[in-house]
């Protein structure tokens, strides 16, 4: 837990603080569960980490509810409601894992390639019922946009969601091609722990803007850069959503309206100056 | 402020239910020979407190002292005179122990390996503290099998 949020615990008012003691007996519970009886003591650091499991898995059952709703309901039940709700979000990230190990494109990139074996580690680790909070596995392959704030399995589950649908726009291209092109544009780039959606994005909507085929990535090289600067900075804000309509039925790729941000996102960094 | 201190029940609390607990094994002790004062199982109290804190443990139960006392007061080598002291740095041990053998072993286990050994080197302490972890378990395990003492 950060220094800041140590702080914010100081300072919660004594209601709050009396809901969080409520947890008590089910953090004692929990450690000797874990400690199998062997021992009444822990290292203090597993302790803390017994007990963020809980309030990971108490935040994973309380949802959005309000803090007054919340102050009203008992944190032990929560926690025990989030532990099943971790247990079930497992189940349901091991499924769409085995969807993007399926569809997974075609890249020499080590971070791509070595960060999809971790995932695999990842569900042979996984603690849900002590370490819930925990992303036991090295993730070294960066996606596109903000990371999220998330932990454990919910971290797994929402990294997986966008690396299958940053992963479902670069196979709209030839392997070759795509490789070629990443190759020109940053070299040595199988072996650097960088994300290859934002690249391929850049110049095939470059392409696209520029009234070109956006499909044609083997014939990029940072040459084009300016034209593509050129062609997408034109564009306004109010024009992203058509653009980006028309820029995937040319690439043939479907997008729901909860993905689009991800597109989204990447015209505004564009506009921004961040290529990739 | 770290959220444990929030839901642990704090020390005090804790060090009073100790106190009462050992007061209570004094009926056993006594048997041999054995009685700690008020005073005496406060001091020891604290200390467990003290040596827990030291390990960079929490506690989430009664703590060793008890199951020290326990093992150790039948013991031909614990005498009146230094069963206070002797009691302060077996707690100190515990959780030396405790802390290098990575949780492999459960308190009970530890205790009894201490109790061998200190036994067999004729209740000296000195004896325990220069030992390892990795002699300690060695010595109980021949001990147990039957087989002589090893020299340190």
């Amino acid at each position: 837990m950060s220094g800041a949020a140590h702080e914010s615990l100081a300072s919660l008012p004594q209601a709050q603080r009396a809901w969080l003691q409520k947890l008590r007996p089910a953090l004692l519970a929990q450690a000797r569960l874990y400690a199998n009886a062997d021992t009444d003591s822990l290292p203090a650091e597993q302790m803390a980490e017994l007990l963020q499991s809980m309030l990971f898995c108490v935040a994973l059952a309380a949802g959005e509810r309000p803090l007054e709703q919340l102050l009203g309901l008992d944190p032990a039940t929560l926690f025990k409601a989030g532990q099943q709700q971790s247990l079930a979000l497992v189940e349901d990230a091991k499924e769409l894992y085995a969807r993007v190990l399926a569809a997974r494109i075609e890249t020499p990139s080590y971070s791509f390639n070595d960060t999809l074996r971790e995932i695999g580690l990842f569900f042979a680790r996984y603690d849900a019922y002590f370490f819930a909070h925990q992303i036991p596995c090295m993730m070294t392959y960066p996606l596109a946009g903000r990371a999220p704030g998330s932990q454990g399995i919910v971290f797994i589950g929402d990294y997986l969601w966008r690396f299958a649908l940053e992963n479902r726009f670069l196979a709209c291209f030839g392997a070759a091609r795509r490789n070629a092109l990443l190759a020109r544009l940053i070299p040595g780039y199988a072996e650097l722990p960088l994300g290859l959606f934002e690249p391929v994005f850049y110049a095939a909507a470059g392409l696209f803007a520029a009234g070109q085929n956006a499909h044609r990535l083997g014939d990029v090289s940072p040459g084009d850069f300016a034209r593509f600067d050129a062609a997408l900075g034109a564009l306004h804000a109010d024009e992203f959503g058509d653009f980006l309509s028309r820029f995937y039925a040319a690439l043939g790729l479907e997008v729901l309206p909860s993905e689009q941000r991800l597109f989204l996102g990447a015209l505004r960094r564009i506009q921004n100056g961040i290529r990739f | 402020m770290d959220p444990l201190d929030i839901i642990l029940p704090d020390a005090e609390r804790r060090q009073l239910q100790a106190l009462g607990d050992v007061l209570a094994l004094n009926e056993l002790s006594a048997q041999f020979g054995l009685v700690l004062g008020e005073t005496e199982a406060l001091a020891l109290v604290a200390r467990g407190e003290s040596a827990l804190r030291g390990a960079g443990r929490v506690s989430f139960g009664e703590g060793p002292l008890r199951a020290l006392i326990f093992a150790f007061c039948d013991s031909p080598y614990l005498e009146q005179k230094n069963y206070e002291q002797t009691l302060a740095e077996l707690l100190d041990a515990f959780y030396y122990f405790k802390s290098e053998s990575g949780e492999s072993l459960a308190d009970d286990e530890l205790i009894s390996m201490m109790r061998t050994f200190y036994d067999a080197y004729e209740g000296s302490l000195d004896h325990l503290f220069g030992t390892s972890l990795e002699e300690l378990a060695r010595h109980a395990r021949e001990n147990r099998d039957g087989g002589a003492a090893p020299a340190l």
